[in-house]
This record gives C-alpha cells, structure tokens and sequence, in this order.
C-alpha cells in the first residue's frame, strides 16, 4: 500500500521541499536514483564513480530547486542537471570529448517520426545496446540511451539535451545504422 | 536487501545527512530571480548595442557618401565593398552571435538557422526604424561641437568621405568646363565634366545639391568619371548643415536687406 507521500507528484513533492520539507527530498531520490543509475552507467564510457556522480546531482538538485518552476515537469528538470554532470565528467576525462558546438543542430532535418520500432526490432536492438553501445560516440549514444532505455520521448530528449527536436531524430537514426555496423565488424550479425 | 537498494538508501542518507548538518543549503529564490533579471538585462543590452551599431553603420556609409558608390556599376560596387567599415560588421556579427547564445535558452527546439534569422531580422528591423529618427544625426552634430566624448571619435572617423577617388561635396558655382564644388574638409575642388562622365542617376543637378563624384584627382582637380546627386533626404549631415546655413543665412539677408539691394554671394559656414 503506498504512503500518502509516495501518491504526490514529482511537482508536488518538489513544491513541498521549496516550502521546506526537506525530508520528502528522499522520495524524489528514491523514484530518480535507479532511473539515473541506469542513464549513468549507459551513457558514461566505464570507470567513472557512478554513485559520486549521482550524490552530486541530488546535491545540485537540492541547492537548485528554488529555481524548478513547479508549473512545469520534474523529470526533464533533473535529466538535464544529469545530462550537464554527466558531460562534464566526459569531457574532464577528455575521451571522446561531446561538441560544444554541432553542424547537426544549424539547419532543419527531414522530422524523423519517433518509431520504437516491431517486437522484434526492439529485442534485435535491446541486444546491440548491450553489446555495442559503449563503442558508439557519445552524441550519439546518449540520445539511444535516453529513447530506449529511459523510454523519454523526443520532446523530453530535446528538452534534456538542448537540441532541436529534428536533431534528436537525426542523431538516433544514425546511431541506429552505426551500432549496426560495430557489431557486425564484432561478428554480432543481425 | 540488493545491492541497488542499499545504494538508493546511502545516496538518500548523506544528502540529508548533509542539509540537517547545514552543510547543504537551498539557493534563495531570490538568487534565481535576480539571475533571471541579469539574463534579461543582458539580452537587453546586447540588442540595444546591436542596433545601435547596425543603424550606426547605416548612416556612417550614408554620411560618407559610400551608399551610393554602386550606383556607378562594378567599379562603384567594387569600392564600395571596399569602403564598408568591416570592423563594425565584424562587431555587429559578434553581437549577434552573442544574442543567438542566449537565445538558444529559448530556442534550442528548432534548429539554429531560424533563430539567427529572426535575430537579425529583428535587429535589422529595429535599427532601419533608428535611421528614420534624427538620433544619428543630432549626435553627429554633438560630436561635430565636441559635446560628445566617447561616442564623439566614432562620428567623427566614418564621417570622412569613401576611399578610393570617390568625393562628396556641395556644388558652389559652374564652369565652363564643369563645376566647382565644396568638399569635406573645407576643400574647393573644381570638378571636369567629359562626355564620358556617366550620370546614374539623370543630369538634374544645381548650385547647393550635394553630390558624390568618382573620378581621378589632380591637386584640386577632378576628372569627373562618374556624377551622382544625392537627394535631402539621403544627404549628409555635414552638407545637410551647410545647406541649411546657407539658407538661413540667404533668409536673413533677405529680411534685413532694402529690397533693392543685390544679395551677397552665397558664403560657406
């Protein structure tokens, strides 16, 4: 049966730690913790402390929450503080450093629908993802991760990464045709 | 309890661990008004220097005369590529790369392209309505009595007439051979009209109108190649001024002067 505080809302919780609350904080730590475990261990190439990492970002969180609009959704909110540590830990380790700027995001792109693809399809790719992600380039990883194994639409990705939302299309296109390929050179065939 | 757990249950323990100890503070949300407020002010400011610089260069290239120097085909197109005072679109460029930074805030949903595209139609907007006030002009005349000390050299260095054999001046009398005309800075120059002179723009011209002549120069002498008039309303402000003098100074002699009398040879200011 659940708590009264685990029926409330992300905005609703949130709203109660601005006012103070900051024992609810553990619930929003409790809901995020697995779901940006998962996004870090995806996303980053290996060896970086993931749980530092996260103890920073509900750190960041906290300090920042006066600045959540509680009017608007939680969840992008704390992905994007997610997706800035997880970049700049990247690019301290200096290994395969994350654009500042991206050719990709300068001119519109044909809208590539969001299509998660047949049973199938989906299982073909659960098993690229986890054979092959790590070898993909960041850019493009981190739209596959969040799209596949957080299951964010592309509004959310495009809010989380800052990129048009005909880029985060593009992106996973391509990172779907590039995953292929490096399995395939790793004898996965599909 | 598996090992996902536990790490759940650590991760919650030492942030709150942290905020009771007082170790781990909420920022105010003052702090994030007042950011917000900067970020406006800053976009602000950026908009208004941009403006300012877009429709400053409008005028520094309609007060030199440079405007109209394509009007005499390729070669006049080629100085006036020129003349373009490149340091200032070059500044105009990095405000609005600056503008497109912090709009990217706002607009990151849609591709780069067409937030740039707004910005600078927006600034070219904004700053084609300035050139329609009198604001350039009056700080040009500011910076022409030293009344204006920082903006006062801006005025003061673009004003100078375009490069590359291009003049613009008042024309005080006619010759037999063509005119002669007052120039910037205080100069006579007796401008020779050919049959090859090309006149873009009609050969309606007249004692007073400012004109921009392109032509080689000898001394105080101009083979005129090329003669184009340049209307009021598009006249700078240094001749526009002269004009004007000269028109006050004609009404005044007239009012005061016996009707009988012979006017006075108009004089330069």
């Amino acid at each position: 049966m659940k708590t009264e505080n685990q029926q409330k809302t992300d905005e609703e919780i949130a709203r109660s730690v601005q006012k103070g609350n900051a024992d609810l904080f553990a619930v929003l730590i409790g809901r995020y913790e697995p779901k940006l475990a998962r996004y870090a261990r995806k996303f980053m190439s290996g060896n970086e402390d993931i749980e530092d990492l996260l103890q920073e970002i509900f750190v960041k969180v906290y300090r920042n929450i006066q600045g959540f609009d509680t009017t608007r959704r939680f969840s992008p909110w704390i992905y994007r503080i997610a997706h800035n540590e997880f970049v700049n830990a990247i690019r301290k380790k200096g290994k395969d450093p994350l654009p500042f700027f991206d050719a990709d995001t300068i001119f519109p792109h044909p809208v590539a629908k969001e299509n998660p693809g047949t049973d199938s399809e989906k299982k073909e790719l659960a098993v690229m993802l986890e054979k092959c992600l790590g070898q993909l380039n960041p850019k493009y990883r981190e739209p596959l991760v969040l799209y596949y194994i957080q299951e964010l639409s592309y509004q959310e990705i495009s809010d989380i990464m800052e990129i048009p939302l005909t880029t985060v299309g593009v992106r996973i296109m391509r990172a779907k045709e590039m995953l292929k390929s490096i399995c395939q050179n790793v004898n996965l065939n599909f | 309890m598996d090992s996902e757990t536990k790490n759940k249950n650590l991760i919650a323990d030492e942030v709150l661990q942290k905020i009771k100890g007082g170790e781990l503070k909420m920022l105010p949300r003052s702090y994030f008004i007042l950011k917000a407020i900067l970020y406006i002010l800053a976009i602000l400011i950026v908009f208004g220097f941009s403006i300012f610089l877009a429709s400053f260069i409008h005028f520094t290239l309609h007060a030199n005369g440079a405007w109209f120097l394509p009007d005499f085909g390729w070669p006049g197109f080629a100085f006036f590529l020129i003349t373009l005072p490149w340091a200032l679109i070059l500044l105009s460029l990095i405000f609005i790369i600056l503008l497109e930074f912090f709009a990217k805030k706002f607009s990151y949903r849609r591709p780069i392209i067409y937030s740039v595209l707004v910005i600078v139609i927006l600034v070219a907007a904004s700053s084609f309505a300035i050139t329609k006030l009198p604001m350039h002009n009056n700080l040009f005349k500011s910076a022409e009595n030293n009344k204006l000390p920082f903006l006062g050299m801006l005025y003061k260095n673009y004003r100078k007439p375009p490069c590359c054999n291009a003049f613009i001046g008042n024309i005080s009398s006619t010759t037999d051979t063509g005119f002669i005309m007052e120039g910037e800075p205080n100069e006579t120059l007796n401008v020779l009209i050919s049959p090859e002179t090309i006149f873009p723009r009609g050969k309606d011209i007249g004692i007073d109108d400012t004109i921009l002549v392109i032509g080689e120069r000898q001394g105080n002498i101009i083979k005129a190649q090329g003669i184009r008039p340049i209307s009021e309303e598009d006249s700078p402000p240094i001749f526009l001024h002269r004009q004007h003098m000269k028109e006050q100074f004609h009404n005044q002699l007239e009012n005061e002067l016996p009707g009988d009398m012979p006017l006075p040879l108009p004089l330069s200011p």
